[in-house]
């Protein structure tokens, strides 16, 4: 029996990537070549992104920097003109908008993977099973929900200490409630229709159920949904930094390279200029995705 | 001929009146006006007011407090000792004895009068071991303090003590202000402090305000200008330094450089500096591997730049010190450990071990710095250092109980700095945090509490600098130099000494709202 993937049809009579529109498309070029950098930063001749240059703090772009190049051995040190300039301890602002970028996506994007596991196994559970499991499980998540974020935050830093990968456990386990409730309610649509009732009928088990009929319904939503936390999660690491809450130094962050200018945003305004643009036009791009998906998904919400 | 001569009489007579009324206006405008409420943004929020429970008390605490309660005497710009709550200080001829006669007819803000008792009733808290006075060994020569009569007191000491009347007149720590045996004992001190300063406390809003209003019985007559005072905290800087821009606050407490250029060049504010003794250090833990074995210390020790440091994180906003007593005082080579990567090279290569260390430091961007910066060098010589980033309150903790490698601390700034190396050196403080032990550091502790002669006390302090530098129990980050920026209406200001601004003298010269 084929469960009736909401995909395809749903786009109507254009075709799925023709619904998804070019700003979709657009949005898709900025990530990978994001995406890209992040991966091969290693294999690029930058400079090294913790090196400090002590004569050129907060240089403009095109200055020219001693700037350490990683070899194989020890890093050269040679002269270089730093295109996108340096920060106020005079790092490469280039270097570390390349490396940042791996801890600015590591961060956007396996946080919402916890959340959408987690979340969204307790939602399909709640909206398949209702009763006492429903009502556990909604009473926790409000519980969790109620919880003020930041606290939770501080708390985990507090007792984990810093670190990059429980940051992505906090803010990855903040995010399990709204999955949760967005994977509970498609289910609860999904869990009404015929071809369930079918399956049931015919007596496919409840495993079965959920991940052959209801599961196709539910991972496009999350999907969408996913998208734009991706987003919300790279802002938070950057709220993090401004509360030095961040990636451990010297690791960089956009967050924290944002955070790092804001005292001479008056005299040196690319030092947080730069690494806002770039976090923007991800979170933007993030945005954008996840819209169009939604429309191409649903395109009669669109209409509403 | 008459006629002009009287013209000329007439010219003159008006030339003079318009002088003397240029000449009373001016003498009038410098007079102080008073009323008004003084708005200033300090850099924290403060730790409390009573000697024995406030922990972390801050030079931005230390200016609040010398506004409420009041010492026995002070120093003036020049040296000389003011008497402020005591008249007159004579030391006995065994030179163990000081009797100190104290002013009359004072009272404390909640009406209790001014004795004696008072001030016995202080000192005996502090003194009580029991008590466990956390600057106790700051004060270890004085035995006990005793009342004479109802305005006379004497301070008993072990032993002749040359920083006595400094000890005495120090308003960086709590010690030598009296507060009011009333409120100690209905345990208000800590947040709602009663002295017998120019301002009284009002209220005290966490995170928000802290309010001082005119104590309109103080015994000075005249004093002080002001209606009220209101402390904000204020942990940013930057909105600290927009507040003063926007009129929100009159004066402000800084240490960044970018602030301090802008208001330099800035007509409508001015900037008071004020030199400092102690210094902004690293605290290396002496007692914990690896920092145990002094290759490692005086490799970190020569792998740090402090002069970058000075430049890059403070903007020049503080000296490079090579000891703890500040600019004005000439100790000549004290073996400092300068910046030289080849030595710390070769001395980790002695070592023969990996190094890797965690670095506490505070959550804020000057804290980041630090740690990034000694993450640097260190790294030049092959040694990891991890910095952690902590509120303020967790790094205090982590450090008083031992339980780090290396932080960020300060040595604070007090007029004489011997009491305050005595208690963070010797091997039987309890505030030697640094867990540092020689017998010859010791010597030189007991030798500069007990010596009689200033300029030998003063070699055995150099000496003292020496040893430190010699063992690296710390490194240096830069000297203190503290920084106050303010309006231009805010009037009055004269003393700004270690730190402590004096705003009991201030009024504004603007027209009451």
């Amino acid at each position: 029996m084929n469960p009736p993937s909401e995909i395809p049809p749903a786009a109507g009579r254009k075709s799925f990537s023709e619904a998804l529109g070019e700003s979709f498309w657009l949005s898709a070029i900025w990530l990978v070549c994001v995406i890209f950098f992040a991966v091969t930063a290693d294999l690029w001749p930058l400079a090294e992104y913790d090196h400090m240059n002590w004569e050129s703090p907060a240089a403009p772009p095109g200055t020219e920097i001693h700037a350490e190049i990683p070899g194989g051995g020890r890093p050269v040190e040679m002269k270089k003109v730093s295109l996108l300039g340096t920060d106020t301890m005079g790092r490469d602002i280039l270097a570390r908008l390349i490396f940042g970028a791996r801890t600015s996506l590591a961060i956007g994007l396996v946080t919402p993977c916890i959340g959408m596991v987690i979340g969204g196994l307790l939602g399909m559970m709640a909206g398949f099973y209702r009763g006492r499991t429903e009502a556990v499980i909604v009473a926790v998540m409000d519980v969790i929900l109620a919880f003020p974020g930041l606290v939770f935050l501080l708390a985990i830093t507090f007792i984990l200490g810093p670190g990059l990968d429980h940051i992505i456990l906090a803010l990855g386990l903040l995010t399990i409630p709204a999955f949760t409730r967005v994977a509970r309610a498609n289910t609860l649509r999904c869990a009404r229709l015929e071809f369930v009732q079918s399956a049931r009928m015919l007596g496919q088990s409840d495993i079965g159920i959920l991940v052959q009929e209801i599961l196709p319904n539910v991972i496009w939503p999350m999907i969408v949904y996913a998208l734009l936390v991706v987003s919300y999660m790279i802002v938070a690491e950057g709220a993090l930094s401004f509360l030095g809450l961040g990636v451990p130094a010297p690791t960089p962050s956009w967050g924290a390279m944002i955070a790092e200018g804001k005292e001479v945003l008056d005299k040196a305004p690319h030092v947080s200029l730069i690494p806002a643009m770039v976090m923007f036009l991800t979170v933007l791009s993030f945005n954008i995705m996840g819209d169009c998906l939604r429309r191409a998904v649903h395109p009669k919400e669109e209409q509403l | 001929m008459t006629s002009l001569r009287n013209s000329r009489k007439g010219l003159w007579a008006a030339a003079c009146i318009l002088l003397s009324f240029v000449f009373i206006m001016t003498v009038r405008a410098a007079e102080p006006k008073p009323g008004g409420t003084l708005v200033f943004g300090t850099e924290n929020e403060f730790a409390g007011f009573d000697a024995l429970k406030t922990r972390g008390f801050a030079v931005c605490d230390a200016i609040a407090n010398a506004v409420i309660h009041e010492r026995l005497f002070e120093w003036d710009e020049n040296g000389e000792l003011l008497p402020v709550l005591g008249l007159s200080a004579a030391l006995s001829d065994d030179r163990k004895v000081w009797t100190i006669t104290l002013r009359k007819g004072v009272s404390f803000h909640d009406g209790t009068p001014f004795t004696a008792d008072a001030v016995v009733a202080h000192w005996a808290r502090l003194l009580k071991p029991e008590n466990r006075f956390s600057g106790r060994d700051t004060i270890t020569p004085i035995l006990s303090v005793e009342k004479v009569d109802a305005f006379t007191v004497r301070f008993v000491l072990a032993h002749p003590w040359l920083p006595f009347l400094e000890t005495l007149c120090d308003g960086r720590t709590l010690a030598p202000f009296i507060p009011s045996p009333k409120a100690v004992a209905e345990d208000k001190q800590s947040r709602a402090p009663v002295g017998t300063g120019p301002f009284m406390f009002k209220e005290w809003l966490s995170g928000d305000r802290f309010v001082l209003v005119r104590n309109p019985g103080y015994w000075k007559p005249g004093k002080p200008h002001l209606d009220g005072i209101v402390f904000k905290p204020m942990p940013d800087h930057q909105t600290r330094y927009a507040s003063l821009e926007s009129g929100q606050t009159d004066m402000i407490w800084t240490d960044r450089g970018g602030t301090i250029e802008k208001a330099e060049k800035d007509e409508r504010m001015v900037h008071y500096v004020s030199e400092g003794t102690g210094a902004e250090i690293f605290i290396l833990n002496t007692a914990k591997p690896p920092l145990d074995d002094p290759l490692v210390r005086r490799a970190l020790a020569h792998a740090w730049n402090q002069q970058v440091c000075v430049t890059l994180s403070y903007q020049d906003c503080i000296p490079f010190v090579e000891h703890p007593f500040g600019v004005d005082t000439r100790c000549g080579d004290v073996g400092y450990r300068a910046h030289d990567y080849e030595k710390a090279r070769e001395l980790i290569a002695a070592y023969g071990k990996p190094v890797e260390i965690e670095c506490l430091h505070s959550n804020t961007k000057r804290g980041r710095e630090q740690g990034e910066l000694l993450q640097q060098f260190a790294k030049q010589i092959g040694v990891t250092v991890n910095p952690v980033g902590m509120s303020f309150g967790p790094v205090v903790k982590k450090v008083v109980t031992g339980q780090y490698q290396v932080s960020t601390w300060r040595i604070p700034s007090y007029r004489d700095q011997g009491p305050s190396l005595y208690s963070a050196f010797h091997s039987k403080s309890r505030r030697n945090w640094s867990g540092y032990r020689s017998e010859e550091m010791d010597r030189l502790l007991v030798e500069q509490n007990t010596e009689t002669d200033q300029a030998r006390r003063n070699a055995l302090l150099c000496e003292i600098a020496s040893r430190i530098n010699e063992d690296v129990p710390l490194i240096y980050r830069g000297g203190r130099r503290f920084h106050v920026l303010a309006k231009q209406e805010v009037k009055g200001s004269s003393r700004f000494q270690n730190g402590i601004f004096a705003l009991s003298d201030l009024w504004l010269d603007r027209q009451p709202e």
